[in-house]
């Protein structure tokens, strides 16, 4: 089964969802419009010809100062046909939400977790969306451009050891600086 | 405290002080916090090629509880500064600290808004060691640089005791070196 073919057909059976599709290194990339992305998932995971029954990531990208600004890109696999399939979905910085994939593979869960802590891109219908890898408390998407490196505070004393807690005494003390 | 608080740093202390150091010196447990690559290079320092037993640190322990010399090899991220303070908190008088490593010592590569620059930002640290990652030669060696160091302390030194209470257990004897190394880095009190 050639990936060009499940193209075609899930251009067929969707005809409004996949917006264009560009060829580089030996992949393909499928831009999905933003609304239809859960429904291109699920067919592609439950086409009977090449079932992608692999999800492998999610990333973020941020492309700060243009709009719309943020991706979210879905790296997904199917294991009996061999093939690799990437698909993105852009997302603008007015309204940051998108339909979640759980429900199609639940092993997307942790990944978009991931994206909404470093994007802030929220995910609609995802079983728990908190923060995964900056502490709850966290105001900021560390891995937005508009983000400064260095972060806006620094653990510089045992006396201030969270110092992202804002309500918390001693907390964020040096909050906002450079 | 026991007597050597009573006579301040006089020639009981200065006896007490022979016989404990060579003991600490001697035994040191450590307790590993790997947090990255330098965790590797420790574990290589541990087992048998480099074997940190034959300077009598081998006495891994992983109950701040039970250790006395923190070992800390890695980079240290800002959600995890409240563990190793509380972990070092924990830890049993007297304790040292090695901070293996430039990511543990200044935050190295890492000048990023998740790492904290230096853990000596969050525990006072005895021994620095430089590299990326140190070898274990580099271990062992800051390993006999804190037997050094610790020959030289007095069991007067804690690093726990509130700062009124040591001022009034100092203020009985003067110190050997004359200086006062339990007093927080860069930290008026």
């Amino acid at each position: 089964m050639e990936l060009a073919t499940i193209v075609d057909k899930l251009r067929e059976a969707l005809p409004e969802a996949v917006l264009a599709s560009r060829e580089g290194f030996g992949d393909t990339t499928l831009t999905v419009h933003p609304p239809a992305i859960r429904e291109v998932c699920r067919w592609l995971k439950e086409n009977p010809e090449a079932p992608f029954n692999l999800f492998l990531d999610v990333c973020g990208q941020d492309r700060f100062p243009k709009e719309p600004r943020f991706r979210v890109i879905y790296h997904i696999y199917a294991f009996p046909a061999n093939l690799r399939l990437r698909l993105e979905v852009e997302v603008g910085s007015d309204n940051i939400e998108i339909d979640s994939v759980v429900p199609v593979w639940r092993g997307a869960d942790w990944f978009e977790r991931e994206v909404f802590d470093m994007y802030g891109v929220r995910f609609a219908g995802h079983p728990d969306l908190r923060r995964l890898l900056s502490p709850d408390e966290y105001g900021d998407h560390p891995m937005r451009k508009d983000f400064p490196l260095e972060g806006k505070f620094r653990i510089e004393s045992p006396d201030d050891l969270h110092p992202w807690e804002t309500g918390r005494p001693g907390g964020g003390a040096n909050r906002g600086r450079k | 405290m026991g007597i050597e608080t009573i006579g301040g740093d006089s020639f009981v202390t200065t006896t007490i002080n022979a016989v404990a150091n060579w003991g600490r010196k001697n035994s040191l447990w450590p307790l590993p916090f790997g947090t990255a690559c330098c965790g590797i290079e420790m574990m290589s320092g541990l087992a048998s090629r480099f074997d940190i037993s034959r300077f009598g640190a081998e006495v891994v322990r992983f109950s701040p509880r039970q250790a006395d010399l923190l070992i800390v090899a890695g980079t240290i991220c800002i959600k995890m500064a409240p563990v190793i303070r509380t972990v070092w908190e924990q830890m049993m008088e007297p304790k040292w600290v090695i901070s293996m490593g430039a990511c543990a010592s200044s935050g190295g590569i890492y000048n990023t808004y998740s790492t904290v620059q230096g853990v000596d930002h969050v525990i006072p640290v005895d021994i620095y060691i430089p590299g990326c990652a140190p070898r274990p030669e580099a271990l062992l060696d800051a390993l006999l640089k804190l037997q050094d160091k610790i020959k030289k302390e007095t069991v007067l030194d804690r690093r726990n005791v509130p700062a009124a209470e040591r001022k009034r257990i100092m203020k009985k004897g003067s110190r050997e070196s004359g200086e006062d190394y339990t007093a927080w880095p860069g930290k008026s009190e």
